[in-house]
Parts: structure tokens; sequence; C-alpha cells
């Protein structure tokens, strides 16, 4: 059987195969090392960084549900600084491009953040996330308005010649024009998408089951969501589209990639599986070579409709 | 680690309550008392997370088929509360497990150079489950006493193997029904004080607790005080295990809550400090 070309292109990141891991869920890739190997997928993207150091929200901030799960673990992270030092050395032996995934309390911030990792030549490129469900600042507020969108690309722009991956929100009424601001402000690639809003209720003690009230849905119960939104948003941008949601399996993966993304993330997925990236870019490989598809790249956007 | 597991055996060994060995590779072995697996019940997505349980035991056998040679298998003990435990439980010999283990750091039992001292365990009900192999490791250097409570007799689990290995044993349950009447902590303290006339000195220095299971808020609440300040809690923080270190819950949370310093209760929200959810991403 012939081995399938698994590459592809993101905003001049060359990687290996699509599969590349969603941020909060693959922390800083050192835990994981144990459980794969670490250059058998294509990037990886670390936890949401800010520029001080973050605890998080209260516990409980985690409930399962049906096919999913709710976390409102609000951005906690090591700060970018702590983050260069302590947790980059360690992916810097790694094969695989590193792309961090950033987010402000303030315009401002964005801009600092992206200035401060500029210098730092062991990161590929930059994912902004203005889609976080369980903060103001650096989720809902920037991730809702395309203007406010816009505007943070590009200072973001401005400030780095890095790559940049703007990652959006589900929780807006028409995805697409998010998605042009964001182009149209500079964003050379989009992912999406980022945890749908919702919550759990525990009715022995007629409570919220999680501390913040409310959290972002994530796992296979969002994926027909996140495949929607993925194809109308790469029929609208010509930037390549990095799909999540929900992907367990290799033949979710290849949906997405049919539904127009160049490249997807494995997020939840990781959680029950550790190898479950690896595990997805090989059988995707394995997919493509039992189908006699040569390149990945022949399947994107492959949708018959 | 993670691998593929065969269920060896799962049997219920009180009303509601079941003790499965399943395989596992040589390397188990290296796990310490405390430590914990992550089971996914089902490979299908619901339930969807993985439920962590104690191991109770782990060991080798040598297997009547002679190419196999020895078989190394864990053990856990583990009630059946919702959906996750339910399928567990209508498993059977041959049936397949994904599991990772061990995780977690386990009891640290901090620099243990007194080798004439007794060591005092507490446990209630499920939460006997990581203690056996933790007696299993005191016995051979120490004299062991076990205070173990439950609410009712069917919920004391396991004590004919604790005195198997020489451990003894005091039981107590909520309703009387087997042992002393009251709550395992009572019920210690006051074997240790008629023991022991000196008001304030435990035989024991430290004792290694696994107080009620996380899950029963009502039991938490009642003053679990010891006014030795010497109840030595057992740091059962599987926080620090592996996966997403990101976002973890902090470091310092203790899944057994009562404070070493005021021997209270030390966890005001929840008992459990730790969810299994939470664990997920641990
Ligand atoms: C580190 C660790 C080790 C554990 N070891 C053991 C063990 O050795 N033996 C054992 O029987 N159990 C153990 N548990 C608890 C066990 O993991 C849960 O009982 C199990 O996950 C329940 O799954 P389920 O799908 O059956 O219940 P679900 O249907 O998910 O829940 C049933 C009910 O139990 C509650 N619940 C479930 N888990 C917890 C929890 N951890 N804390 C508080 N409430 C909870 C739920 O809120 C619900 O009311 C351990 C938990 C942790 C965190
Ligand atoms: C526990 C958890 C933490 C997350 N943290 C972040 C984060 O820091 N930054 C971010 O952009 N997305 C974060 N996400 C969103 C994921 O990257 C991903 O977009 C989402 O979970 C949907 O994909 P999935 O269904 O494969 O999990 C987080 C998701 C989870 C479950
Ligand atoms: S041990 Fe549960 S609140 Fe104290």
């Amino acid at each position: 059987m012939i081995q399938a070309d698994m590459s592809v292109e993101i905003a001049g990141i060359k990687m290996r195969n699509p599969v590349m891991t969603a941020s909060g869920t693959f922390g800083y890739g050192q835990e994981f090392a144990g459980y794969m190997d670490l250059e058998s997928i294509g990037a990886m993207i670390t936890k949401g960084l800010s520029l001080k150091p973050k605890a998080g929200n209260n516990t409980p901030r985690i409930v399962e549900t049906p096919g999913g799960m709710l976390n409102a673990i609000g951005l906690q992270n090591v700060g970018v600084d702590a983050f260069i030092s302590e947790k980059l050395p360690f992916l810097k032996k790694i094969n695989t491009p590193v792309i961090v995934n950033l987010y402000g309390n303030s315009l401002e911030e964005y801009g600092e953040l992206a200035a401060r990792i500029d210098g730092v030549k062991e990161v590929a490129g930059i994912e902004v996330n203005i889609s976080c469900p369980n903060v103001k600042q650096g989720g809902i507020v920037f991730g809702t308005d395309p203007a406010a969108a816009a505007e943070v690309v590009a200072l973001v722009r401005r400030s780095t010649k890095k790559p940049l991956i703007v990652k959006l929100s589900p929780n807006v009424t028409d995805v697409v024009t998010m998605a042009r601001a964001c182009v149209d402000a500079g964003a050379e690639s989009i992912s999406l998408i980022n945890t749908l809003t919702g919550m759990a209720i525990d009715l022995k003690s007629r409570r919220p089951v999680l501390a913040n009230i409310t959290g972002g849905l994530s796992g296979p119960a969002i994926k027909p969501v996140a495949l929607r939104m993925v194809w109308q948003v790469a029929k609208a941008v010509k930037v390549p589209i990095i799909g999540i949601g929900g992907i367990m399996t290799a033949t979710d993966a290849l949906e997405f990639i049919l539904a127009g993304a160049t490249a997807v993330q494995v997020g939840t997925a990781s959680f029950l599986n550790p190898a479950a990236s690896q595990d997805i870019a090989r059988g995707m490989a394995k997919w493509l070579s039992e189908n006699r598809v040569g390149t990945v790249r022949e399947l994107i956007g492959a949708l018959k409709v | 680690m993670q691998f593929q597991s065969q269920v060896l055996s799962n049997n219920e060994v009180s009303p509601g309550y079941f003790r499965m060995r399943m395989t596992a590779p040589p390397a188990v072995l290296e796990a310490s008392a405390g430590q914990f697996v992550m089971v996914k019940v089902s490979s299908a997505i619901d339930p969807l997370l993985r439920r962590p349980f104690g191991i109770y035991d782990m060991g080798t056998f040598v297997t009547p088929f002679t190419d196999c040679g020895h078989q190394t298998f864990v053990e856990i003990l583990y009630k059946v509360v919702g959906r996750g435990t339910g399928m567990l439980a209508d498993l059977h010999q041959g049936d397949h497990l994904d599991i990772i283990a061990p995780l977690g750091k386990g009891f640290d039992l901090g620099d243990d150079d007194d080798d004439e001292e007794k060591k005092v365990l507490i446990g209630g009900g499920v939460g006997l489950a990581p203690l056996y192999l933790l007696a299993k490791e005191l016995v051979k250097g120490h004299k062991v006493r076990l205070f173990a409570g439950g609410r009712s007799k069917e919920d004391v689990l396991c004590i004919t193997e604790f005195e198997r290995l020489g451990v003894e044993t005091y039981v107590a349950t909520d309703d009387g029904t087997l042992g002393d009447q009251g709550l395992v902590t009572q019920v210690m303290m006051k074997h240790l004080a008629t023991g022991n006339k000196r008001k304030g000195s435990l035989p024991a220095d430290r004792s290694p607790c696994c107080v009620p299971w996380p899950g029963s808020p009502k039991r938490c609440r009642s003053p679990v005080r010891f006014p030795w300040k010497r109840l030595w809690p057992v740091e059962w923080a599987p926080v620090s295990a592996a996966l997403s270190r990101g976002s973890t819950i902090p470091r310092t949370r203790r899944i057994s809550g009562v404070s070493a310093r005021t021997g209270r209760c030390s966890t005001r929200r929840s008992c459990s400090g730790i969810r299994r959810q939470d664990l997920a991403l641990v």
C-alpha cells in the first residue's frame, strides 16, 4: 500500500499531518510525552497564556454531560514568562511546531503578549483566543463583536510577524461575519470552534453544578455544530481553516477536512485517551491509503453538495 | 501508562460493592499505596470520561497456561453509585477495559525512620479500598491497627483480608449492626484513649487515614476532631497525576479533608476537594 501524503501548511507553518492538539486539553505537551510520540502529530497548541499567571475559576469546574463535558476552567495558566522559561525548553527538543494560544484581559494585553512571543524563535505561530466562554475579558467581550475582534486581530498583527491564527467562538449569531472581520484585520487562518456555552443543574441541591454556573461544552456532542460552522466559514473566506469540535476518531477528522478544514484540532478526546491525537493522525493516513487518496489535500473542501 | 486489560474476576463482596481483578502489565507493580487507576468503563462515548478507583491490591500469579507464565493483576474495590460503576458491575471474566495507571502521588508517609512505630489506619466504607495495599506494606515492619467504619455491616468491607495480613481491626457502624455503634473516628478515639491514659498521646505518631469517602458531605460535617493534633492526614492528592496540568486544581488541595494542624475537616466547600470530573484533567 502506498503511503499517503499527509502534509499540510497553515499560515506558513509546515505540518507533517493535519492533526493538532487543541489548546487547554494538552497541557504544555510534556504531560503527554509518556503516552504518545509527540512527533507523530502536525502541531501542538499549548494552554491559553496570559501576561500574568492565572489560577482560574473555583471548583467544581468540570462536569460530564451526555456525549460531552462542560468546563469552566477560566484560563488557568502559568503566564507567558513562566511558559518561556519553564515549559518551552522541553518543547524545543520536540520536532513538532509549537503554536501558543494567547488571550488578553484587555486590548493592550493582546498586543503585549504578541510582542513578547514575537522574539521567541521556538514558537511557530500564534493562535489568538477571543472565544473563551468562561472569562469576560479575553473571551466573549472580543469574541462576539466583529469590530472588537477586528481591533484585537489588527493589533496583534502589528505586534508580531509570527503566523497568526484566530480562534472563534460558536456563541455568536453569525460566525461568518466574525470570520470575515478577523481575516480582513489580518488573520492568516481561522480555527473554530471553541466551546459552546452551557450549564448543568443538580436537581437534588437545586443548584448549578459548576461553581461558575455556566461552562463551555466540548466533546462529541458539539461535533455537528462545529462541522456546520467550519463548512460555512470555509466557503466564505480564503484563508485555511482549522476544524475543532468533538473529534474523537480519524473519521471525524476526515469529515472536517471534507467540510473545508485544512487541519483539525483534537481536544476532549485527549482526556479519555491521552494518545488520541496520535491515533487519529495514524488512522487518517491509513484511511487515505486504503481509499487510494494520494494526498490529504485532495479532500479539503471536497464535500459533494 | 495506558493499557488494555482483561477482567479476571468481578465479584459482589457485599451488597452493592464489587471487587474486580484485572490483568495489567508488570510495570504496574511499581505503583504505591494510595495511587489510583482510571478506567474507561465503556468504549462508547457515554459515559465519556474515565472513572477513578484506588488500587486495592496488585500482584502476580502463575497462570495455568505455561506459555503465559506470570500474570500481573490489579484489583479495585468499588461501590455502585451511578451509571459508570453500574456498567462496571455488569462486566464478566474475559471482558476488556482500557485503563490508565498508576496515577496520583500515593500516600505520603513522610520520613519513616521510626521502625518501632505502631500504625493506625482509619477508613470508612469504600474508603478502605486504598488502605489494603498500604496495610500490606506497613505490616512488614509495623504493628498495624485498622479502624473501619460504615453505615451498616454491609458497608464494612474486606475486613478478613486485613486480618489475614495480621492487622488488628476495630469496626464501627452507624447503626451498630457490626462492631461498635458510632462514627469510626469516635470509636477510634475511645479505643486509643483507653489504651493510653495520658491524654494527648496517640500510640501512633501519625495515622494514615482515608476519611469517609468523598461524596458524603454529611459525615464530613460531623466534627471529626482530634484533640491530639497528631492525626496525620494522608495526602491523597492525585493532582500531581499527569495530564493537562495547565488546567488542574491547585496542587495543595487534599482529598482527605482532615487538617493536619487542627485535626478538623478543613475543606468547607465539599469534602472531596477533588471531584472525579476534575480528574479527567489531572
Ligand atoms: C481519586 C479517586 C479514587 C477513587 N477510588 C474509588 C474506589 O477505590 N472505590 C470506589 O468505589 N470509588 C472510588 N472513587 C469514586 C468513584 O470514582 C465514583 O464513585 C465513580 O466515578 C462514580 O461513577 P458513576 O458513573 O457510577 O457515577 P455517576 O453516575 O457519575 O455519579 C453518581 C453519583 O455519585 C456522585 N459522585 C460520583 N463521583 C463522585 C466523587 N468522586 N465525589 C463526589 N461525588 C461523586 C455523583 O455526583 C452522583 O450523585 C474514587 C474517586 C476518586 C476521585
Ligand atoms: C478543559 C478545557 C480547557 C480549554 N482551554 C482552552 C484554552 O485555554 N484556550 C482555548 O482557546 N480553548 C480552550 N479550550 C477549547 C478547546 O481548545 C476546543 O476548542 C474545544 O474543547 C472543542 O474541541 P473538542 O470538542 O475536541 O474538545 C478548552 C477546552 C477544554 C475542554
Ligand atoms: S473530609 Fe470532607 S469536608 Fe472534611
